[in-house]
């Protein structure tokens, strides 16, 4: 059985051993009675999950594209139209699931191309200052520095760091949403962290 | 520890801060009041179809009920009503004498008509049919046909009685 966290709250995902935890069970109780009209049980789904889904679509989409794309994941959800499988993981995964489609549908052509493995091996290799990089900033020009660079990632090293660091996710869950094996998230973060240092570092060239 | 291991420690602790930050971050109200408002509905025909169904099993029960009922008092009532055609009905019939002749029975008549009238008993003895009268029957008048012409002068009359008959 998988592991990811959320936060404080830690959630079982991907049960490929077939047991669900007591807060698997009432996610999908909620998701039955939401779509059978029951508001509160929506109200509670939802309370849930559009936090950790706002965030994962405005760190892919932008701000501005999230509230769409949650909106657009619970309406696949409440109109059936994504149906739930049980068996094939937790509540989670399956809203998770639906909110990539949206966000690979809202990206552009130009990040679609490149949302392929690929990355800048001359920036990952660059020489990069061996004091720290991020010692001479401030709690908030690091975040805003981090923001900035997580932003220019590639989206498929961005997703890693998104659903792994930011969601604290195992990487067994965000390899099932990003539906692709463990180690290429592996990969994927690692060369996504590689990154985001070279680009830190060049933040603190400029000053 | 190097200096990558340290920017790793760093850069961790940065990803956690903006995951600190983003924690308060989630859709707007209004997305959330339409997403109610959908499960509203949703809701609302699954309601009316419930509402139709309970209706509908309501409308059976009762029908389920009421048939039989219904059958059972009305079989009775049929029966009493067998029962009275039975004993009325074929056991009365009617006798008759011939008809008599009366003051204007030699002129004629352009057509004519029959009324039936009540007359005193003692009108059997006047034509000679005391007999007739059922010496059972105490009422007063016997019934009688009499034939009245189309220009409105009786020409005959007979007399009737009913005779009962047992099955």
């Amino acid at each position: 059985m998988l592991t990811l966290t959320w936060g404080s709250a830690r959630f079982r995902n991907f049960s490929s051993a077939g047991r669900q935890t007591p807060r698997e069970v009432e996610d999908v109780g909620l998701l039955e009675a939401a779509r059978r009209g029951d508001a509160s049980a929506f109200s509670g789904l939802f309370a849930r999950y559009q936090g950790p889904i706002f965030r994962y679509a405005a760190h892919m989409c932008g701000r501005d594209a999230a509230d769409d794309i949650v909106q657009e994941t619970f309406l696949t959800v409440l109109r059936g139209t994504g149906q739930y499988d049980p068996s094939r993981g937790a509540v989670a995964g399956y809203l998770f699931g639906i909110a990539r489609h949206f966000v690979l549908k809202g990206m552009t052509s130009r990040q679609m191309v490149s949302f392929d493995d690929e990355w800048d091996e001359a920036a990952i290799n660059a020489e990069r200052d061996p004091s720290t990089v991020l010692d001479t900033l401030t709690r908030e020009e690091t975040i805003a520095a981090v923001r900035l660079a997580i932003r220019s990632l590639p989206p498929a090293y961005r997703e890693a760091i998104v659903l792994c660091e930011l969601q604290d996710m195992s990487y067994e869950a965000a390899a099932g949403i990003a539906e692709c094996p463990v180690g290429t998230i592996r990969s994927r973060l690692h060369r996504a962290k590689a990154l985001l240092l070279a680009k830190l570092s060049a933040v603190r060239s400029e000053r | 520890m190097t200096g990558h291991g340290e920017d790793d420690r760093r850069l961790k602790d940065a990803l956690r801060a903006v995951a600190d930050e983003d924690g308060m971050l989630g859709a707007s109200p209004q997305v959330r009041d339409r997403l109610l408002a959908e499960v509203h509905a949703i809701a609302r025909p699954r309601w009316t179809r419930m509402r139709m169904l309970q209706l509908a099993a309501a409308a059976i029960l009762f029908i389920a009920i009421a048939l039989p009922a219904w059958y059972s008092a009305r079989r009775p009532s049929t029966a009493a009503r067998d029962d009275a055609t039975a004993t009325v009905q074929p056991s009365v019939r009617e006798e008759a004498t011939d008809f008599f002749p009366l003051a204007y029975s030699n002129v004629p008549a352009p057509g004519g008509y029959v009324v039936r009238m009540q007359v005193p008993r003692a009108t059997l003895e006047t034509f000679g049919v005391a007999e007739f009268g059922s010496p059972d029957d105490r009422a007063a008048t016997v019934a009688a046909d009499v034939f009245v012409g189309g220009d409105g002068l009786a020409r005959a009359v007979r007399f009737v009685r009913e005779v009962r008959v047992s099955q």
